[in-house]
């Protein structure tokens, strides 16, 4: 309050201080000029009063001298007297009109002396008729004049000397009024200077203010232009990157009735949504979503309302069927203050496509289960079958005598049910591995290979093999039957084709798979499970790495079934346990060098 | 080589739907020279109905087999449901089963050995592999283990 004030109260202090210093020293020089002029007064006084008296004297002076020479010519200066007095007087009463005592005396004054003059005119009248000696009526009539000139004396004198006293009380005014006038004209200049520099300086101040205002003001202004622009090139970009978006985005006020949320205002809508939505963005800004559209009512909008309130965000995949609308959305939705931005795309088409994708995915996998269900049925039911042409065929030679040639027939006939038996013994294998299982254990690699060495060791015999197990000792959770037979598979087929000339050896080593071996060849491995790398390598014939995929396939073989027995099952099947256990099986190989099967599972 | 006699013939009973298994079987036996009957059931429902389940343990008809030869897959009541009744059964739970198959598939061996099957068997393809089969069973059945008597 006081601050913003304080060049107006400043001011006006200065103001009175001035005013008053002015009218003291205006008062002073006043009384100064005031006791100047009374001393001209007083000595105007005292002079006109010699003048008076000296008139009176005069007049008398002059009747005296025609009284005793009747000589006219003295009586001139009586004459000028008489011609003088009544102005003088006149004067003096009016000098000293302002003093009444004085005024007074003066009025004493001019009576004593206009009766003077009588006595005088009487004096002279009587002269004038009487001889040379005097009367008695002259003689009282000089009486009479001598005791008034002493009145008159005595006025003159008391007249003079209060004016004197008066004269001299003034010039000790005047000078006391002179001595002071020179200060307090100096202290009114100082004053003036004084409150001239303060307010100068206030004034420079309050200029340099201004100044600095002006230029933060310019400044400000600048600054304000530059974040407009800046802000206007924003605008124009978020506006364009809003409208080039591919995705549909709708921005949306709550609507609230007491605190509740019952229905959303529009406030953005950029090109996309206004596409998507079949209306332009000018019909719906500022209107509600429920009436413009109701389609929202059975559960998009209860969805909105709990993002807002609960501020998770929400993605979801809806079927909308309202307003001329009847298609796939992709919606995604966030709070945004009170209200949240929505942003979606059609995906009627990618929905189409994954809906016949799903059902293809469906077909094929109940057309695999078909197939296994039927290899199943069929290799199991067909055992019998077989087994009884076996059994008969047996009996056929055993208990009839051969007719010419006729047990050559059986035994050819009894060789190929016998390949039919292996054929049908490991297509179940195949299709009993492809129905899985449930019974998973901890095992230990170690044991489940000694036990597979074990159930070959006719073959190792046989072909005087060699197998070397290298750092096998680890646990792995998985399949008792089926790894086993997995193992059985691989020693089995590294042993089956070795070359002619060379025992077979097999080197058979585990170890964990390193996580920098986690590459597309394996993109279905899950990077938080440890996996064991488990390779059997062989030193025999090999084949051609452009079939590495297609020996795991079913009944897929490379070689003549004289030269290699096998159904071309067994890596099927292999390439089915790895799987169910959720690991890989792969082939690397060389011809006339060797093979090595890798195979990848996870320890759990 | 014919089959140890023992000093009493008992009743080997095979309950099995397939006649020519039943041929084949009885063929076998006959060439080892059995002492034993063999008598047949054609399913679960039947062996159940031979076996004295309920009270009439000793009927004329019921000659209490002393081994019974099991197949899996048969019509009616099936093996597997069949052994699970006589092993739970107080008095016929005594009695030796042997499973004799086509199958080979490991749960069917877990399950009957979990219901306390004897032995698990599963038929040989070639004839003279089931005379072999069944000429170790009766050695072994009627000739190396003591059985519970009567």
């Amino acid at each position: 309050m006081f601050k913003k004030y304080y060049t107006q109260i400043t001011l006006l202090l200065i103001v009175l201080v001035l005013l008053t210093v002015s009218i003291l020293t205006y008062r002073n020089l006043n009384n100064y000029i005031e006791e100047v002029n009374q001393i001209r007064y007083s000595n105007q006084v005292l002079q006109v009063l010699e003048e008076v008296f000296s008139a009176v004297k005069d007049a008398e002076t002059g009747h005296r001298g025609y009284q005793l020479t009747r000589d006219t010519l003295f009586l001139t200066p009586y004459n000028i007297a008489v011609a003088s007095i009544i102005l003088k007087i006149k004067t003096l009463d009016s000098l000293v009109s302002k003093n009444t005592e004085q005024r007074q005396r003066v009025d004493t004054l001019q009576s004593r002396i206009n009766y003077q003059f009588l006595i005088i005119s009487r004096i002279l009248a009587n002269t004038v008729n009487s001889g040379l000696y005097m009367d008695t009526y002259e003689k009282n009539l000089l009486i009479a004049g001598r005791l008034n000139m002493d009145e008159i004396r005595r006025v003159v004198k008391e007249i003079k000397v209060i004016q004197s006293q008066i004269l001299v009380d003034r010039i000790k005014k005047e000078k006391t009024f002179r001595e002071i006038a020179p200060f307090a004209i100096l202290a009114y200049s100082l004053l003036a200077i004084a409150a001239s520099i303060i307010l100068f300086n206030r004034t420079l101040t309050a200029l340099q203010n201004k100044d600095k205002t002006e230029l933060l003001l310019l400044e400000n202004n600048k600054s304000l232009k530059e974040e407009m622009a800046l802000r206007q090139f924003t605008q124009s970009f978020l506006s364009n990157v809003l409208n080039h978006s591919l995705n549909g985005i709708i921005a949306f006020k709550s609507i609230r009735q007491n605190n509740k949320l019952v229905d959303f205002e529009w406030t953005l809508v950029n090109q996309e949504a206004e596409k998507l939505v079949g209306r332009t963005g000018s019909e719906l800004i500022g209107k509600r979503l429920l009436q413009e559209m109701p389609g929202h009512k059975d559960d998009l909008f209860d969805k909105y309302v709990t993002v807002v309130e609960s501020g998770q965000s929400l993605i979801l995949e809806k079927l909308y069927k309202s307003e001329n609308i009847n298609s796939w959305f992709l919606i995604g939705a966030v709070k945004l203050e009170d209200g949240l931005i929505t942003t979606f795309a059609d995906i009627s088409e990618r929905k189409l496509k994954d809906s016949q994708l799903l059902q293809i995915n469906e077909d094929l996998r109940r057309s695999n289960e078909d197939l296994e269900q039927f290899a199943y049925v069929a290799s199991h039911d067909l055992q019998e079958p077989l087994r009884k042409i076996r059994a008969f065929g047996d009996l056929l030679a055993s208990e009839f005598k051969e007719v010419d040639g006729s047990h050559d027939y059986i035994y050819r006939m009894q060789n190929a049910a016998s390949r039919m038996q292996v054929l049908i013994d490991d297509l179940l294998s195949f299709s009993r591995a492809s129905r899985g299982t449930s019974q998973f254990e901890k095992l230990n690699l170690a044991a489940i290979i000694t036990e597979v060495l074990d159930d070959l060791e006719a073959q190792l015999e046989r072909e005087q093999a060699k197998v070397i197990v290298q750092d096998i000792d680890q646990s792995i959770v998985g399949n008792k039957v089926q790894l086993k037979r997995l193992f059985q598979n691989l020693i089995s087929n590294a042993i089956k084709f070795h070359k002619a000339n060379a025992s077979p050896m097999v080197t058979l080593s585990v170890k964990n798979l390193p996580k920098d071996e986690f590459n597309d060849r394996f993109s279905g491995l899950d990077k938080k499970i440890n996996y064991l790398k488990i390779t059997v390598e062989d030193n025999g014939i090999g084949f051609n790495n452009q079939y590495g995929e297609q020996i795991f396939n079913i009944f897929q073989r490379l070689h003549g079934r004289l030269d290699y027995e096998g159904t071309g099952i067994g890596l099927a099947i292999c390439q089915k346990i790895a799987s169910n256990h959720r690991g890989y099986i792969l082939a690397i190989s060389e011809e006339n060098v060797g093979s090595k099967f890798i195979v990848i599972l996870p320890r759990e | 080589m014919p089959v140890k006699t023992t000093a009493k013939p008992v009743t080997i009973l095979m309950a099995d739907d397939d006649p020519d298994d039943r041929m084949l079987m009885k063929k076998a036996l006959d060439q080892n020279q059995t002492p034993h009957h063999l008598r047949f059931v054609e399913n679960g429902v039947d062996l159940m109905d031979y076996l004295p389940v309920r009270v009439n343990y000793l009927e004329e008809k019921a000659i209490k087999p002393a081994l019974i030869l099991l197949d899996l897959n048969m019509p009616k009541m099936d093996g597997r449901e069949a052994l699970r009744l006589i092993k739970t059964d107080p008095e016929l739970r005594r009695i030796p089963v042997v499973v004799l198959t086509t199958s080979k598939a490991e749960e069917d061996i877990f399950i009957t050995y979990d219901l306390g099957v004897n032995s698990f068997i599963s038929k040989p393809a070639r004839f003279q592999e089931l005379v072999e089969v069944t000429r170790e069973i009766e050695n072994y059945w009627f000739g190396t283990v003591d059985l519970p008597s009567k």
